[in-house]
């Protein structure tokens, strides 16, 4: 089987080219975090790889006895995209954790602000106080142990 | 125990205008009724009526999500505030007037006399009151088979929301609870944790307004995601004690 026609090679050259571009655009605007980033620029030095040096993807897919190289190039490219879209479940996953933690600090400073109005009304229906009872917010035990731990499932070593 | 137990009564609430208000009042006629130390904290999880202005109205405590939770995150922001607060039992009290006040103090029996660390409020104990549709109580029983399959202990009502805990379950729970539908897989960490798990007789009403959390459209979707979530609740917890995987 023939290398890559240099016409495809220039397109494939000029598109990587491009994307790298885009991504380093990305991460100096802030729009992309560099540690997400990494993944996006290694996947491009690969692709770059294997536009320059043109009989490179067939010697591999050679060596690996596979018959026809566009095939190997393609499991590997859903192998790595499947795996980038795990981490990004993940990150979802730890995100929304975060988020949930984040809601119920905010709830409970903002019941803990108007905490004296509402210990007040429990006191005269003749109720004990509350904890918070007396106490400005800031200085409440209870408010400083509110940022949680960020893994709110317990880890294993 | 030996001072009055501080109790804390938190009700989830999400669109719970036209019930919420005679819940909070209920439960407030017990405690005076009972002389309990108790406290009503209402969760608002972000709903779209009239519910908040309903709450601000009744004078009690009340947490204000800023976003939608769901059942899980909102009971576990009422589970967080009352262990952080120092509270030595928290009930779990739903927002649709199911769960009758007047059952609290069978409820809280079993704490109060050291005897179980949660104790879950039973509709089919003594068969008495609402039981609910035939479907869900087939699904309910799946889920009593498989938390006996996971944890060898018989919850008959295992998806009840009527439930009351002590300090050493709060303890558990403000580190993680389960998200979105967590009563069944809940259970399965409770016996896990070793905590001692009893359910008690008590008699529900039908809800008095709003809808239910989980409709048949979504039903489907409820029994998978929970089977998981028991299954892989069960498998971290084992393993974080045997360290296999």
């Amino acid at each position: 089987m023939d290398v890559i026609p240099f016409k495809v090679q220039l397109i494939s050259i000029v598109g990587v080219l491009l994307f790298m571009y885009v991504v380093i655009r990305l991460i100096i605007r802030g729009k992309l975090r560099e540690e997400y980033s990494i993944v996006w620029i290694l996947g491009t030095i690969v692709l770059i790889v294997f536009s320059v040096w043109r009989q490179g993807l067939q010697n591999i897919a050679e060596l690996l006895n596979v018959s026809y190289a566009p095939s190997l190039l393609f499991l590997v490219a859903i192998f790595a995209i499947i795996c980038f879209l795990l981490h990004l479940s993940i990150v979802i996953s730890k995100l929304q954790a975060q988020i949930k933690d984040l809601a119920y600090a905010l709830a409970i400073l903002k019941q803990e602000q108007t905490g004296q109005h509402q210990s007040a009304h429990a006191g005269e229906a003749g109720s004990i106080p509350t904890a918070s009872d007396g106490q400005p917010p800031y200085t409440n035990p209870a408010a400083s142990e509110l940022i949680p731990p960020v893994n709110p499932i317990p880890t294993r070593r | 125990m030996t001072t009055t137990p501080k109790i804390l009564a938190i009700v989830p609430c999400y669109n719970e205008e036209a019930a919420i208000a005679s819940v909070v009042a209920n439960l407030e006629r017990v405690r005076d009724q009972y002389g309990l130390h108790l406290d009503v904290l209402v969760v608002n999880d972000c709903s779209r009526d009239n519910s908040l202005a309903v709450i601000k109205k009744t004078g009690c405590l009340y947490l204000d999500l800023p976003i939608n939770l769901g059942i899980g995150g909102a009971m576990h922001s009422g589970y967080r505030y009352a262990y952080r607060h120092h509270y030595d039992i928290a009930v779990q009290v739903d927002g649709d007037g199911q769960h009758p006040a007047s059952e609290l103090p069978a409820l809280l029996a079993p704490l109060l006399s050291n005897e179980a660390d949660i104790v879950i409020g039973s509709r089919f104990l003594n068969r008495v009151g609402f039981q609910s549709t035939f479907t869900r109580r087939l699904g309910i029983r799946f889920f009593t088979g498989l938390n006996w399959l996971l944890i060898g202990q018989t919850i008959r009502d295992s998806t009840s929301g009527f439930r009351a805990m002590n300090r050493r379950t709060l303890a558990i729970v403000d580190r993680y609870y389960p998200d979105e539908y967590p009563e069944p897989e809940a259970i399965v960490q409770y016996g896990l944790h070793k905590l001692r798990i009893r359910e008690v007789p008590v008699e529900m009403l039908e809800r008095q307004g709003g809808v239910s959390s989980i409709s048949s459209l979504n039903s489907v979707y409820y029994m998978v995601k929970v089977t998981l979530g028991s299954l892989f609740i069960f498998l971290r917890l084992k393993n974080s004690r045997q360290q296999w995987m």
